[in-house]
């Protein structure tokens, strides 16, 4: 097995390298994918290679070297590759971290923020229920039924809107108390976090896939 | 406040805040009325203006004035921003956008009934500020984010004529303005900080250029307001044009200053979640002052960006009260 071909594929999902036809001729991840698995390389390590070139831009994003188009290319490549290993995941050769439900909060139509920390998610390993913007608490809550132990990221934008933060962490700890939620958007602190009670903050996406891979470590009900 | 952008000597540094769902709220009005009637905009800043002592009558009031008259589906929630359907989803949506007169628009024209109202209450006590979107902003409202940004990298050729059906309606609607007695027109291109510098000096700069060059020509001074950290785009800004450039609360205000020394005058720039929001009159004090010693009040000062809606009325205040007590600028290097 050529290890290049991974280190290829890391590099394409970097650069937002799609396929051929939107490189102009160039492979992208889509056809570098396919070649990795049939070079035989596991699917675990194809994601790994996948999931190497999304860290990369979110740690540029998070350390203000990259931004929301290198985001938006990388993930849109990555997905190009994570198309190719869904009958792994189907089949449960390939294992997911965990389900990460994300949604902005009512209120709030704002979605960059949450597209992008759901694309880092994706490309951490995690299986993203991404439930859209202005939802409701109950919506959060029924998510959760359909997945529990599914970890929760909270979005808001405006000032205004991030008040409504509260309530949703509120509903959730009603529903299912040992959820663990994340909260995150423009106006946003550190003090707002705690103040309403969420278990994590971060002002970027790959911070809060660094929050995630803390509580896929200790899965929920462990002391945070 | 004109002294100021001249350089000369001024009674007191200006305040700039931005007021849009907090002057609504404080004439007890909806932020739908607010985004829709010229007169209840103007009702409330002139409101707010007297109590909190701003030093500018503003038009602003949500990014979706040309995104509507271009055609796109806009909602106008009671007490919340306005919302927008994306009107451009790919080249085939491109013969839905043509440029607009703004004699012919719509929302377009109830800000340059802002203008005139102004002009005819109180033009003659206060600067007046026209507004437009910048070419960046405007496309982005038109495709949303997303799709804007990868269009940037797959249909380049798209958004090129994009841009420059925004730039052909955004110069009318800034002459229009002025000939109703706009002194500043300021230009939006809010998204901005989130493309990074690549993209702001190829796609964004150019167009600016352009149009703070029109603004000019009919005699107005221009403003620059993009949202978040522009501290990666400051070269750019530098050359861009505008007379006045808004600075977020997350750039460092000397910084900006320096880069933008003798080029524009910089506005802001306290946080106004934790400062303003979150803190108390004493906070807010101690930030205008903070801004004003970085800069040797070499400035305009406003929160970073526009002020929330819940904002204790004492914090407001506090900006003007601090510009009072320490009173005349000190003089200018």
């Amino acid at each position: 097995m050529d290890q290049g071909t991974l280190s290829r594929l890391s590099a394409l999902t970097e650069n937002g390298k799609v396929n051929r036809a939107l490189g102009r001729g160039q492979d992208g991840v889509e056809e570098v994918t396919a070649q990795a698995l049939a070079e035989g390389h596991s699917p675990a390590a194809v994601l790994e290679a996948l999931t190497a070139g999304m860290a990369v831009v979110g740690d540029r994003f998070a350390a203000g070297k990259a931004f929301v188009p290198n985001m938006l290319l990388a993930a849109r490549a990555m997905s190009a590759g994570m198309a190719l290993l869904k009958p792994f995941f189907d089949s449960g050769e390939v294992q997911r971290k965990g389900v990460f439900i994300i949604g902005t909060v009512f209120g709030d139509l704002h979605d960059i923020g949450k597209n992008l920390v759901a694309m880092a998610a994706e490309g951490a390993g995690w299986s993203v229920v991404d439930l859209g913007v202005d939802i409701q608490p109950e919506g959060f809550t029924a998510a959760l039924d359909a997945n529990p132990g599914a970890v929760v990221g909270l979005s808001a934008l405006l000032t205004t809107t991030m008040g409504n933060m509260e309530p949703v962490i509120q509903a959730i700890r009603r529903a299912r108390p040992d959820t663990r939620v994340i909260v995150g958007g423009a106006p946003l602190t550190r003090e707002f976090a705690d103040k309403i009670g969420a278990d994590g903050y971060s002002s970027n996406p790959a911070g809060a896939v660094e929050l995630l891979a803390g509580f896929a470590a200790e899965p929920s009900g462990g002391a945070l | 406040m004109l002294a100021t952008l001249r350089g000369e000597s001024a009674d007191r540094i200006p305040n700039f805040n931005i007021l849009m769902a907090y002057a609504a709220r404080h004439i007890g009005r909806g932020m739908d009325e607010f985004c829709r009637d010229h007169r209840v905009l103007v009702e409330a800043n002139l409101a707010a203006n007297e109590v909190f002592g701003i030093d500018l009558l503003n038009t602003m009031s949500d990014a979706y004035r040309e995104t509507a008259d271009y055609g796109a589906r806009i909602a106008f929630p009671k007490d919340a921003l306005p919302v927008c359907q994306p009107l451009i989803a790919g080249p085939a949506d491109m013969r839905l956008l043509k440029p607009f007169k703004i004699e012919d628009s719509s929302r377009m024209l109830d800000r340059l009934r802002a203008v005139e109202l102004y002009k005819r209450k109180a033009g003659d006590e206060w600067p007046i500020m026209g507004w437009v979107e910048g070419c960046v902003a405007e496309s982005a409202d038109l495709m949303g984010l997303t799709g804007f940004a990868l269009a940037l990298y797959d249909e380049p050729e798209m958004v090129r004529d994009m841009m420059e059906i925004c730039l052909e309606t955004a110069v009318g609607c800034a002459q229009a303005q002025v000939r109703a007695g706009a002194d500043i027109i300021g230009v939006g291109d809010a998204v901005a900080s989130v493309l990074g510098p690549k993209v702001y000096d190829e796609w964004a700069l150019p167009y600016e250029q352009r149009l703070f060059a029109e603004i000019h020509r009919c005699g107005a001074k221009g403003r620059l307001h993009i949202c978040g950290d522009i501290g990666p785009l400051l070269d750019g800004i530098r050359v861009c044009g505008a007379d006045i450039v808004d600075v977020d609360w997350m750039v460092d205000f000397k910084t900006a200053h320096d880069a933008l020394r003798g080029a524009a005058i910089v506005c802001g720039n306290f946080d106004p979640v934790s400062v303003v929001l979150a803190g108390t009159p004493e906070t807010v004090a101690a930030a205008v002052d903070e801004c004003r010693d970085a800069v040797d009040d070499d400035c305009i000062i406003m929160a970073g960006c526009e002020i929330p809606r819940d904002t204790p009325a004492q914090n407001l205040a506090a900006v003007s009260q601090a510009l009072e007590r320490r009173g005349r600028p000190s003089a200018k290097p």
